[in-house]
């Protein structure tokens, strides 16, 4: 038996509190704050190509100062990757027992790993598909963004991957928010939680709308019939003039 | 109402031997709850073939769902055996023992990593000193007092650590009830001079962290304990606490 009231002096007990908490955190801020960022980015395109090329360029404008990429792997990368590794060490050490307790908070503890562990596999894949950091997939141009994120979705691979993807990672993150909260001590009594909980949904079907809403606008237009004066209308509203960003 | 009380027990001879399960019948007569039923099944221990076996080993005392020794697993639900009434159960019967606590025999466990835990998060009012610490016993607000009463009547019978699905011997995570009893004992007047202590032993490896939010504990309770409150108000104060290392120290 070992000595119970000893303090331990091991590096991983005397970091660990730390690092679940920046787990915890990371998936707030900044994750959580990106995945809003993006899905809202993304449902512009329910509006059409103008809007679309608009909101992308007030992200890509970053890029008159040279810095989009570094903020991407710094602020998003690199969060993603440490909320991704001590989360998989979280989904190690749980035995999930929903087929004998199917209480819904139960469910919803076995659906955070699962969706956890899919939105890991999701976002690789998607990397992979369309992202600089993994040279070879799609090209998504900032300058003609409707036109070459239509071209990439096409298939039905696409369709079924980004749909999977999506609802996994709205999930993990509107229950995740929920979970934040108690982690960290906000809400405490059952009404606090049931009532963080409704919010939690709300943030989660919103996003879901605006994840599936862009999935099935994307997978309907067609490329070749978007305009490129559309396009040209979203530059010149944009706060920055194309000529501004780098080619 | 039957006629028999049926029951199928999953029993295993020893600590380092298979399980296997083998079926009872005996006859019924109201009143009886699970011990007392294996009480029966001990003076005569027959099974439904009626093979002359071994008697069935189990843990009870006190009878009155007060000490937390009889937990069993009874019809997928942990609980105690005493207060698990035959009438009320849907049959047959199936008694388990509980799975996360190291087998001794049949439906016996030993639940001694429960009590590592209550010394290992200092679950007591320190009350030894060379100062008086209260020449009267403090005052507690009547709210306060039944919040912390619910705390009081936990019995580490291990229910909600059974139910907990990171509580298990993979993990080192101790669990629902010592975190209810490090809020009892910090929200006692004489036992938050001690806070500290218990706080810290809550903020390591297994500690408050590892809880995943399943909330299962608070569903299986037999004493109705409201241990997600205190989880999350621990959790409020090892924040607090962290913070206070971080900058006041």
């Amino acid at each position: 038996m070992a000595d119970v009231t000893a303090d331990t002096g091991a590096l991983s007990d005397r970091y660990h509190f730390l690092l679940r908490r920046l787990h915890s955190l990371s998936g707030i801020i900044p994750v959580g704050v990106f995945i809003c960022i993006h899905l809202t980015v993304n449902a512009s395109i329910l509006a059409g190509p103008r809007a679309f090329q608009f909101a992308v360029d007030q992200i890509h404008n970053i890029n008159n100062l040279g810095i989009l990429k570094t903020v991407e792997v710094v602020f998003i990368l690199i969060p993603i990757a440490f909320h991704a590794i001590v989360g998989i060490i979280i989904w190690l050490t749980s035995q999930p027992n929903v087929t004998r307790y199917r209480y819904g908070g139960n469910i919803r503890y076995t659906l955070q790993r699962w969706t956890g562990i899919l939105a890991i596999l999701f976002i690789l894949l998607h990397l992979r598909h369309i992202h600089w950091i993994i040279p070879g997939g799609a090209e998504f141009d900032p300058h003609d963004a409707a036109t070459s994120t239509v071209r990439a979705m096409v298939g039905a691979w696409a369709g079924i991957m980004y749909t999977i993807g999506v609802l996994c990672a709205v999930f993990h993150l509107a229950n995740g928010v929920w979970t934040f909260l108690i982690t960290w001590g906000v809400t405490i009594g059952p009404a606090a939680q049931r009532r963080s909980g409704y919010v939690c949904a709300i943030i989660g079907i919103i996003l879901g709308l605006f994840g599936i809403g862009s999935l099935i606008t994307l997978k309907t237009m067609d490329a070749s019939a978007i305009s490129p004066a559309a396009v040209e209308q979203g530059h010149t509203t944009a706060l920055y003039h194309r000529a501004d960003l780098p080619t | 109402m039957s006629k028999e009380i049926v029951f199928k027990i999953r029993r295993q001879d020893g600590p380092s031997t298979s399980a296997y399960w083998e079926e009872f019948r005996m006859p019924h007569s109201p009143g009886h709850n699970v011990v007392s039923a294996l009480m029966y099944l001990r003076e005569h221990p027959v099974n439904s073939r009626g093979e002359k076996v071994q008697p069935i080993v189990w843990d009870s005392n006190c009878m009155e769902e007060v000490c937390g020794a009889c937990s069993m697993i009874i019809n997928d639900v942990p609980r105690q055996a005493c207060a698990a009434l035959i009438d009320e159960l849907e049959q047959p019967i199936v008694l388990e023992p509980l799975s996360k606590f190291p087998l001794i025999r049949d439906l016996m466990v030993d639940r001694q990593k429960m009590f590592d835990a209550l010394l290992k998060v200092k679950a007591w009012v320190p009350m030894d000193g060379s100062w008086d610490i209260h020449r009267h016993a403090p005052l507690i607000a009547p709210d306060d007092q039944s919040i912390r009463y619910l705390f009081s009547r936990c019995m580490t019978c291990g229910c909600c650590m059974e139910a907990c699905p990171q509580f298990h011997e993979n993990s080192a995570f101790i669990g629902p009830a010592p975190i209810g009893q490090v809020d009892l004992h910090n929200s006692h007047p004489t036992g938050k001079y001690a806070r500290e202590g218990r706080l810290h032993a809550v903020m390591g490896d297994g500690g408050i962290t590892d809880c995943g939010n399943a909330q299962n504990c608070v569903q299986v309770c037999p004493k109705d304990i409201p241990l997600t409150d205190a989880i999350a108000r621990i959790g409020r104060q090892t924040t607090a606490q962290w913070l206070r290392d971080l900058f006041v120290k």
